[in-house]
């Protein structure tokens, strides 16, 4: 199937510089956004999407792609803010990773941002399912995500602000996650996709 | 797809703690062997993953930062003739939005790292004043107005300050003493109301973590707009010992106030500006702060402590919700932390110790069984 920007795509690998001007402009915003949510700062997720692009444009001839590129664009925002966040000094809790880091390089990039998953994370109802769902959580475990996810606070200061053993921290967290998947999955069933 | 599939208490924990950073190192090995082990462990990670990715906090990323962002691709490209492509003026443009703010006498980064999206495109130029955590600041305007900056708190202006209008940006606590000016009205905005004054004095507190933004005017008159009231809307004057309180409400902690902003004292009809007036105030608990007897009466130790973590720059843990209850008075003048603990610990069963840079308070039960005595 090719859409509007892999029709763009194939005018950038001839070197068609309006177009790759037209591929920013379409996908700049959403790239930025998805950055966001790795990195959670607005300036780093904005660089790290230019340097993709710069990335894109100086290698065109070379890429070959297996699937769209959009979902190319999105893998590799995805791992190049991955790499950031290992240099990423905010990241104040993640412990020095040294002799793990090949393992924790790993863990993160067995990721895989395909269609199904573009589709789902730039739907505008996603965002409302969740919110939806988050209404729905239990007033504690509610909290503990919101301070988690939201406020980058660790399992560490989450416990010491709430009065509560990390465990209960981790297992509230968990219970959240599987919460929003199971509303989620539950929701957009008649839709194509699930997690 | 295996609904039913159950993933290992322990493995869950892994999940969660390298989902929010909290992973330990010698626990990396220990997950990625997990994952490695079966295509559904995989699979299960990565549905994980993509929640905890969609639930993020959404950004709007505005046209303009695209372009801004688009010349810059382009300029790194620039051994590629894909320059000849961008019109001369957009450079000129581009460079002006990165060169032209003059940042002085306060920390030059963070300013629009928040913002970019107001990182206006005409050439202006900025002043920013920032008092540092644990102290006070008193600055002089332009205009002769003065203005002290509570501990952690900036103020910004651009250079038409007092020649076109005067205007200000608030984030934090300040009492203003305002040089009257009757043609040209006195400005502040934070980031949902907007307070405007001809010549008076009044305190603007608006720390971006607190749930409230209030004013409360000491002398003359002032008008207190929300930045979401509609145009139509009359501003609310206020008279002299009264008191504004803005609610917060953006999407996320409405979900997380739920109960407390069913609670809160503002009229069902009311409902669409989140402005409260309150009278009779004695003004000098709010405005004391920036003198050298600072007043307290009546202030739950959960309020106060914000106050103090700012104005000493130490972090304030509490061990249990009952002690932040307790309300204290008193008056404020050199004291130093340590003093100020010492005389929380007498009036009331509650301990403090310090553990690397914080101060944590607990409850001293002993004491609370007296202390329970003596009050009923």
């Amino acid at each position: 199937m090719i859409n509007g920007l892999d029709f763009l795509w194939n005018k950038i690998k001839l070197g068609d510089e309006k177009a790759f001007n037209s591929l920013i402009t379409e996908l700049f915003p959403c790239l930025c956004n998805f950055a966001q949510r790795i990195l959670n700062n607005l300036s780093e997720s904005e660089e790290t999407v230019e340097d993709v692009f710069i990335h894109l444009w100086q290698n065109k001839e070379r890429i070959n792609l297996k699937g769209s590129i959009k979902s190319y664009l999105y893998q590799s925002v995805h791992n190049l803010a991955i790499n950031k966040l290992e240099h990423f000094k905010t990241l104040k809790f993640q412990p020095n990773i040294t002799t793990s880091q090949e393992e924790w390089k790993q863990i993160h990039h067995t990721f895989i941002t395909d269609d199904a998953f573009i589709q789902m994370f730039e739907a505008n109802e996603t965002e409302n399912i969740i919110l939806r769902a988050m209404e729905e959580l239990p007033e504690k475990c509610r909290e503990i995500f919101h301070l988690s996810r939201f406020e980058n606070l660790s399992n560490k200061e989450i416990s010491d602000q709430l009065n509560l053993s990390q465990n209960t921290v981790r297992v509230q967290i968990f219970r959240a996650i599987t919460f929003l998947k199971d509303f989620l999955n539950n929701t957009s069933r008649k839709k194509t996709h699930s997690l | 797809m295996q609904e039913d599939f159950i993933i290992p208490e322990e493995i869950s924990q892994l999940i969660v703690d390298f989902l929010n950073g909290s992973l330990q190192e010698e626990e990396i090995k220990k997950l990625s062997r997990w994952i490695a082990e079966s295509k559904e462990h995989e699979k299960q990670f990565n549905a994980f993953k993509a929640i905890w990715l969609m639930s993020g906090k959404s950004i709007e990323t505005s046209a303009e930062n695209s372009e801004i962002a688009l010349g810059k691709i382009n300029q790194k490209l620039g051994n590629n003739n894909i320059r000849q492509l961008q019109p001369f003026w957009r450079f000129w443009r581009i460079a002006a939005s990165w060169l032209i703010f003059f940042v002085i006498g306060g920390v030059a980064s963070g300013l629009f790292m928040n913002q970019p999206a107001q990182v206006k495109i005409n050439p202006e130029i900025l002043t920013k004043i920032t008092a540092p955590l644990g102290s006070i600041s008193v600055v002089d305007l332009p205009d002769g107005t003065k203005v002290w900056l509570n501990a952690g708190s900036k103020i910004t202006y651009n250079d038409s300050y007092g020649k076109l209008k005067r205007e200000v940006q608030l984030t934090g606590e300040a009492y203003f003493d305002v040089i009257t000016n009757k043609h040209m009205p006195f400005i502040v905005e934070t980031s949902d109301i907007m307070v405007k004054a001809l010549g008076t004095k009044f305190n603007v507190k608006a720390y971006p973590d607190e749930k409230t933004i209030t004013a409360t005017l000491e002398e003359g008159k002032i008008e207190v707009l929300s930045l979401l009231t509609p145009d139509s809307k009359e501003p609310i004057i206020l008279k002299p010992s009264e008191m504004v309180t803005y609610y917060k409400q953006d999407k996320m902690s409405m979900i997380s106030d739920k109960k407390t902003t069913k609670e809160k004292p503002v009229k069902e009809t009311d409902k669409d500006d989140k402005l409260e007036m309150i009278p009779n105030i004695k003004t000098e608990l709010v405005t004391s702060w920036k003198d050298e007897t600072w007043i307290i009466e009546s202030e739950p130790l959960g309020k106060l402590a914000p106050v103090l973590e700012r104005r000493f720059n130490m972090e304030i843990t509490f061990e249990s919700d009952e002690i932040m209850n307790y309300k204290f008075n008193g008056r404020i003048q050199n004291e130093t932390i340590e003093q100020i603990l010492t005389a929380i610990e007498l009036s009331a069963p509650i301990q403090y110790r310090f553990e690397k840079n914080r101060i944590i308070l607990s409850a001293n039960k002993m004491r609370k069984e007296r202390y329970d005595q003596f009050t009923n």
